[in-house]
């Protein structure tokens, strides 16, 4: 066990709370209590999961895992005696919370409102569920706490006792919130009831918790407040500035509801800090924020959970006291970190099978904390529920009618088995997303396959089953699939009129004789942008970039303000290789949405692309200082930072990606070659070169376009023989190149092949001579390779060497499977040795420092080129190792064509005496 | 919200209870809420609950024969 940074610990939740309301209220003065904790300690944004749905999200906060791990996928389950549903209970969380952890380590927990967390778990503290700050019945006799609402029992009579009714609260709580609400009519405007029943239970939730602070022991207290959240949903519509659409007067009213709700948790978070005291390490986090801008979107889908996409993805977190570095903003942090981190504050290790890290960055240690398997098989009296524990179902209506309420959840079916089967369908879905947003893509296809096969008329269903084929690789049955959804939606929406207009007509309603005559064409229109962008995402997926051009840009014109669609233009001008319209359409994302962590790698690639290696450095850093899970934009940074010559740097973000992609091959060659070439680490570069030999095929990584030259049935070939393992690969059905810069060992290396064994592809029409005295062992067609057709000949190469220089390989023809020997010599030798044969031949002229500098770019290219194509293998060799230890360089060449070679013979090419450049270049004043 | 809405109490200085109440008690917590309750038991009775839920219930019945005069 390391040593603790902290001995006590308070964890706050503020479900949505969003640093784009914080910070304008921060400025203004209005949230100082909170302002002083960021100004002392760090800060920054926390990315969120997928589905973002509180239950789910807040146990993901407390366990460190997903919701696959921890077992809470929604926000309601089936009741064990199949008499309905009921919301979700803390005996579904299959997994230890941070407090489990905490107390078999003997430290002092409470808990309190945890979402979910009914009934109360036995902690060695206090417990209070989520159940218990509804209250119901008239304010003289409200329904008593649910049981099992608090633990121990000594504590239930006085927490009962804190208890608000919203009925208690009066106007000088009210109007804080809302001016004029004495001019408002209560019985046609529900919303001042609203306003009170969210204030009166977040505020029992804080007289829980304060009392707890005072009268309790404590080592690690959580708290969670789900009224900001509460608000938000309310009331975000009528907060500044005003948007069309919304009711003037009721934007009079409704307009300083959120902000006040923000202040009132700065107000309560002032006596939390008093009562913590300087000592106790401090964490306020919220699961995901809430879009106040122009982000909120103006209709909500109609499906269960709709509210959820006026969620952004970007929760808060603040962290302040012992342990924790001060004045620091947080990077690339989501909300799987802060079990970690608050596991390392205490000094306990970090369980393996936590999809989280610790944020070392914000805590005042540098050492990596320590690793166990799994908390899971630490035995110890844990507080955890037996499954076998409910709390009595009736006195969960309340809890259920709130949910109703707020629109996550339909009105409960009066078939029990109707609402069981949709409570199981949606747990069905939302278990499908969270793979989905692991890109466990295989396990979330055949949920998705079940959801579509039993609802083809939802759209969501299809929508996501399309785009997991297609990031499985299987594109025609993602076009089949969304051409059913179209056209199943098109159907359904037809009904659906028609049935309106029938029930209009049964009511005896007038309608509009424009209204009788809509067609299947006007509800496209009034869809389009949205099948628009749908055709234009598959169609970029199926490699047609024009024809997605051309749904996407008439998307753009009805639905401007989509961030996603900019992203999906920005990606077909890369496929088209439009790289500042690519630039633009990036940029525009941005513009809509700064915290666009798509549109930053979008970006990145861009400017990998138009070799601005600077600027593409920084776009993919800003990409994961907003989201670090993307191994796509690890790999990224890496190629950028190699292009800066930051090898230690790209090596780091190699690492990260194949962290989080264990299977992303490039990453492992690119690594190969770090260490093999510039960090000098051949154990390393062989353990990866292993590690590629055991790879499965990978998904394609690279946001690149895939090289137009691919085909069909070389796909499936080079599938399976990756697949299988480059030793089952048929020689003849590989191509050998010899490649490198001219006169860099290129024909020492093809005499060595023939001698070896290999059969060779040449023509000998260029003759040796005294540069050569062996032979060039070239073959003529070769120099065409830049031209239509150039490359037509290949085929007669299957199964031999054939030598091509450096700067034609990237004009190989696809469809071959190539190993290519690279040659390397060091680039001075190589500069003179060009430089004497061009004086023997009177051709020699060029700048050698400009040619020097040229040749290196090319040779970055180049090895970049290679990298990005799986097709091609590659195998570096130094033309001194090869002079000085010719055997052991044999025995590299033959493991890596999958032949072996007459050693003996294929050594005996190896002429020391032809090594006659070594040293000259030491004089040469052009080359020092 | 105004800075007076949000001006909390003090720890340890003595302050007015308003008997009607103010966010910045709620937001002190338990102790706030209770010395809340206090004050207001002592202005209005031990029985205030009850005489809420009356007013209440009168002012539910009240708007109730509004509305059916209007209609």
């Amino acid at each position: 066990m390391k040593q603790a940074l902290t001995k006590k610990l308070l964890l706050v939740g503020w479900d949505a709370a969003d640093w784009k309301m914080i910070h304008p209220l921060m400025e203004a003065g209005k949230m100082p209590v909170l302002q002083g904790l960021v100004e002392s300690g760090a800060s920054g944004n926390l990315a969120s999961l997928d589905p973002p749905l509180s239950p789910i999200m807040w146990t993901s906060i407390a366990t460190g895992k997903t919701a696959d791990k921890h077992g809470v996928l929604g926000f309601t389950q089936p009741r064990d005696d199949g008499s309905g549903v009921q919301p979700v209970l803390s005996s579904s969380r299959r997994v230890k919370a941070v407090w489990n952890i905490l107390m078999q380590q003997g430290l002092k927990t409470h808990v309190i409102g945890w979402w979910p967390s009914h009934p109360a778990e036995r902690l060695n503290g206090v417990t209070i569920s989520n159940f218990y700050h509804h209250m119901s019945g008239p304010v003289n006799n409200p329904a008593p706490m649910p049981p099992g609402s608090v633990q121990p029992e000594r504590v239930a009579e006085i927490l009962e006792e804190l208890r608000i009714h919203p009925q208690e609260l009066t106007g000088s709580h009210i109007q804080p919130f809302v001016p004029n609400a004495e001019s408002i009519d209560q019985a046609k405007d529900k919303r001042l009831s609203t306003v009170a029943r969210i204030t009166a239970e977040c505020a029992t939730v804080h007289a829980a918790a304060t009392w707890v602070m005072e009268h309790e022991e404590w080592d690690f207290m959580a708290v969670y407040y789900d009224a900001i959240d509460h608000y938000c949903h309310g009331f975000m519509r009528f907060h500044p500035p005003y948007r069309d659409g919304i009711n003037p007067e009721l934007y009079q009213n409704y307009k300083e509801v959120v902000e006040g709700g923000y202040r009132l948790h700065d107000m309560m978070l002032r006596r939390l800090l008093e009562l913590a005291g300087p000592d106790t390490t401090v964490i306020i986090c919220s699961d995901h924020g809430f879009h106040p801008d122009h982000m909120r979107p103006l209709v909500l889908p109609k499906e269960p959970a709709g509210p959820a996409e006026e969620h952004r993805h970007y929760g808060m977190i603040a962290m302040s006291g012992p342990g924790i570095e001060k004045d620091k903003l947080i990077y690339g942090s989501s909300l799987l970190d802060i079990t970690p981190t608050i596991l390392t504050l205490f000094g306990l290790p970090v369980a393996r099978d936590m999809d989280g890290k610790p944020l070392l960055d914000g805590v005042t240690t540098s050492t990596a904390p320590e690793m166990i398997e799994s908390w899971e098989k630490v035995h110890g009296e844990c507080g955890m529920l037996d499954p076998a524990q409910q709390g009595d179902p009736w006195a969960e209506q309340a809890a259920m009618e709130q949910l109703i309420a707020l629109g996550y959840i339909d009105p409960p079916d009066e078939n029990a088995e109707k609402a069981i089967a949709s409570c199981q369908r949606e747990t069905k879905y939302y278990l499908a997303r969270v793979y989905l947003h692991k890109h466990a893509y295989e396990q979330a296809l055949p949920l998705l396959q079940e959801l579509f096969d039993d609802s083809p008329e939802q759209m969501r269903f299809g929508v996501r089953l399309a785009n997991c084929l297609q990031m499985l690789g299987n594109i025609q049955e993602a076009r089949r699939i969304t051409d059913i959804t179209i056209a199943t939606w098109e159907q359904h929406a037809m009904e659906q009129y028609q049935q309106w207009i029938k029930e209009a007509e049964e009511k005896g309603e007038t309608l509009p004789p424009e209204a009788r005559s809509l067609t299947l064409d006007d509800l496209r229109q009034n869809n389009r942008p949205g099948l628009d962008l749908l055709q234009g995402t598959l169609l970029l997926a199926e490699e047609k970039p024009e024809q997605a051009l051309g749904y996407l840009q008439r998307a753009e014109q009805a639905m401007p303000q989509r961030p996603d669609l900019y992203q999906q233009l920005g990606q077909a001008y890369l496929k088209i290789k439009h790289h500042q319209d690519a630039e633009d359409a990036f940029f525009k994302a941005l513009e809509i949405d700064p915290d666009s962590a798509n549109a930053y790698h979008g970006l990145a690639v861009v400017y990998l692309r138009m070799r601005r290696f600077r600027e593409a450095s920084e776009a993919a850093a800003c990409s994961l200082g907003l989201l670090f899970h993307n191994p796509q934009a690890h790999y990224h940074l890496g190629m950028a930072r190699f292009r800066l010559g930051d090898f230690a740097g790209a090596e780091q973000s190699y690492l990260n990606a194949i962290k989080q992609a264990p299977g992303m091959k490039k990453a492992h060659e690119l690594l190969v070659s770090l260490y093999q070439h510039y960090l000098n680490q051949p154990i390393k570069a062989q353990n990866h070169r292993r590690i590629i030999d055991k790879l499965i095929v990978q998904t394609d990584t690279d946001d690149l376009p895939k090289s137009e030259k691919s085909t069909p049935q070389l796909s499936a070939q080079l599938s399976a023989s990756l697949q299988a393992g480059r030793n089952d690969i048929d020689p003849n059905e590989v191509i050998t190149i010899v490649s490198g810069l001219p006169r860099s060992g290129t024909s020492m290396m093809m005499q060595l092949l023939e001698q070896g064994g290999v059969e060779l592809l040449t023509d000998n029409i260029r003759q040796s001579d005294e540069n050569n005295p062996k032979g060039y062992y070239e073959f003529e067609p070769v120099k065409g390779l830049m031209k239509k057709h150039g490359g037509d000949w290949m085929e007669q190469a299957k199964g031999k060497a054939v030598k091509v220089i450096a700067q034609l390989l990237p004009h190989m023809p696809a469809g071959y499977l190539y190993r290519v020997i690279f040659m390397q010599r060091e680039l001075q030798e190589v500069l003179l040795s060009q430089h004497k044969m061009l004086q023997v031949e009177d051709k020699s002229s060029v700048n050698r420092t400009q040619l020097a500098k040229s040749y290196l770019a090319q040779l970055q290219r180049i090895e970049g080129f290679m990298a990005n194509h799986p097709e091609i293998e590659v195998l570096y060799l130094h033309y001194h190792d090869i002079l000085n230890g010719p055997v052991d360089a044999i025995a590299a060449i033959s493991q890596f064509i999958g032949q072996p070679l007459d050693s003996k013979k294929a050594a005996s090419v190896v002429d020391p005496g032809l090594y006659r450049v070594r040293g000259q270049h030491n004089d040469d004043p052009v080359l020092n | 919200m105004t800075d007076t809405d949000t001006k909390p109490p003090v720890a340890g200085e003595l302050c007015e209870i308003p008997a009607e109440g103010a966010l910045g008690l709620l937001a002190y917590g338990a102790q706030g809420l209770l010395d809340w309750r206090q004050k207001r038991a002592q202005v209005e009775g031990a029985d205030w609950r009850d005489k809420l839920a009356a007013e209440l219930s009168e002012q539910v019945e009240q708007k109730s024969q509004e509305n059916k005069t209007q209609e």
